[in-house]
């Protein structure tokens, strides 16, 4: 039975020490979402033409967020100015709403996306009362203050991370300050 | 769902009230159950992720000749077709060819049944390069939301890896991406030889105390890495 001396059931230190690792020490799931950069322009759906890994960072280094299967529609953004690392130009690119990340614009000839048809949209912005420009510079008004607010939640989650941890070594020191229950002694 | 980086690897025969009152303190992401079907649900209720094993996927059994669809099947009916409870492929078989065309036939059975599977459960020390002749499976499960088993035993102080392969997998991870679970963790004793025992644990060579010292190592460690890991092993 070689497994015996490896068996920690019957060690209450250790039940004991585990118990106290397994409230400071917790598994948090990894990121699938890359909050998009405000550099990212120009969004347009596509589809994927070949399987490609989808990055944390634009970077063969970078983790691997998901691998983007062919076929998937995909939102694409350029990147201004281009992100080129690896002998690669990268794409930002968002995968429904549970993944976004950085994947290759083409491996050596095979591209990595096909551009989607454009559908006309049910109806034209137009308005009697401003010019195409005005209209043109509302609309980056409007990226700018869109742009804000993906740096305002990035912020909170970084605020909610914070206090998640605060909280985590609280209940550890609040473990730890718990008085030893002793058993009644029976004779 | 529980968070706990520390799980158990649990051996078929305990007391199951006794596993489930140690979940409930423990908390623990993940655990791993051998053959006792019925701690499979009781797990679950306290928020633990199980990864279900049956015995026969060792390299004595040789699991590759039997059908994958009928392996997955097997162990899903034994668990009573329980959807949540993870299935473990093969454990310690070792890289090679035939092996992962039998993993992949295995992941597309779990897909048509709607359900997750552990992969690989390679042994410890397994290296970097080894683990990346199998990128297209790990790749495969990962984008299948399957998560893929390492083993990792030490001797010493721990992460005690820094020259050797022990952890060569998380550079794997970085590069294919997927949900990974150290499916067995423990102190083992070294050989004459210098390799790692795998017949002697903790037992008789280092104290309760130590050995809660070097946990707390690997709790801190893993959790920095997103890993949980099961415990090896919990019962007599």
């Amino acid at each position: 039975m070689m497994w015996l001396t490896f068996d920690v059931s019957e060690s209450a230190p250790i039940r004991e020490a585990l118990v106290r690792f397994n409230i400071a020490y917790r598994i948090r799931e990894r990121p699938n979402v890359v909050v998009r950069p405000t550099n990212a322009v120009n969004p347009r759906k596509a589809k994927a033409l070949a399987a490609r890994n989808m990055r944390a960072e634009a970077t063969t280094a970078a983790a691997v967020v998901v691998v983007v299967q062919p076929d998937s529609e995909v939102t694409l953004y350029d990147l201004n100015p281009p992100a080129q690392a690896n002998g690669y130009t990268w794409l930002f690119v968002e995968l429904g709403t549970q993944y976004a990340g950085y994947v290759v614009e083409a491996l050596g000839d095979a591209k990595s996306f096909e551009a989607l048809p454009v559908e006309p949209p049910p109806e034209a912005v137009y308005s009697v009362w401003l010019t195409d420009d005005e209209i043109r510079q509302s609309a980056q008004l409007h990226t700018i203050v869109a742009q804000a607010e993906a740096e305002r939640m990035a912020a909170s989650q970084k605020i909610k991370e914070a206090h998640l941890q605060l909280a985590a070594i609280l209940t550890n020191a609040l473990e730890r300050a718990r008085p030893t229950v002793l058993n009644t002694i029976t004779s | 769902m529980n968070a706990g980086v520390i799980g158990l690897n649990i051996r078929q025969g305990v007391n199951n009230d006794n596993v489930a009152a140690y979940h409930r303190d423990l908390r623990p992401h993940t655990s791993l159950v051998h053959d006792e079907s019925k701690i499979v649900p009781m797990l679950q209720t306290t928020g633990t992720r199980v990864i279900w094993r049956v015995t026969g996927d060792d390299p004595q059994h040789n699991p590759l000749a039997q059908s994958p669809a009928q392996f997955v099947r097997r162990r899903f009916e034994a668990v009573g077709s329980n959807g949540q409870a993870i299935i473990h492929l093969t454990n310690e078989v070792g890289q090679s060819q035939a092996h992962d065309t039998w993993t992949l036939a295995a992941l597309a059975e779990c897909s048509r049944l709607g359900i997750k599977a552990c992969i690989f459960n390679h042994y410890t020390h397994t290296p970097y390069a080894v683990w990346m002749r199998s990128a297209h499976v790990l790749r495969a499960a990962a984008a299948a939301g399957c998560p893929i088993g390492a083993h990792v035993y030490w001797n010493g102080v721990f992460p005690a890896h820094a020259d050797d392969d022990t952890h060569g997998w998380l550079r794997v991870r970085d590069q294919v991406g997927g949900q990974w679970v150290v499916t067995e963790l423990g102190y083992a004793g070294r050989r004459a030889d210098g390799q790692l025992d795998p017949n002697q644990g903790w037992q008789g060579l280092i104290s309760e105390a130590a050995y809660s010292e070097q946990l707390g190592r690997a709790a801190g460690w893993y959790a920095q890495h997103g890993v949980p890991v099961c415990l090896f092993s919990w019962g007599r």
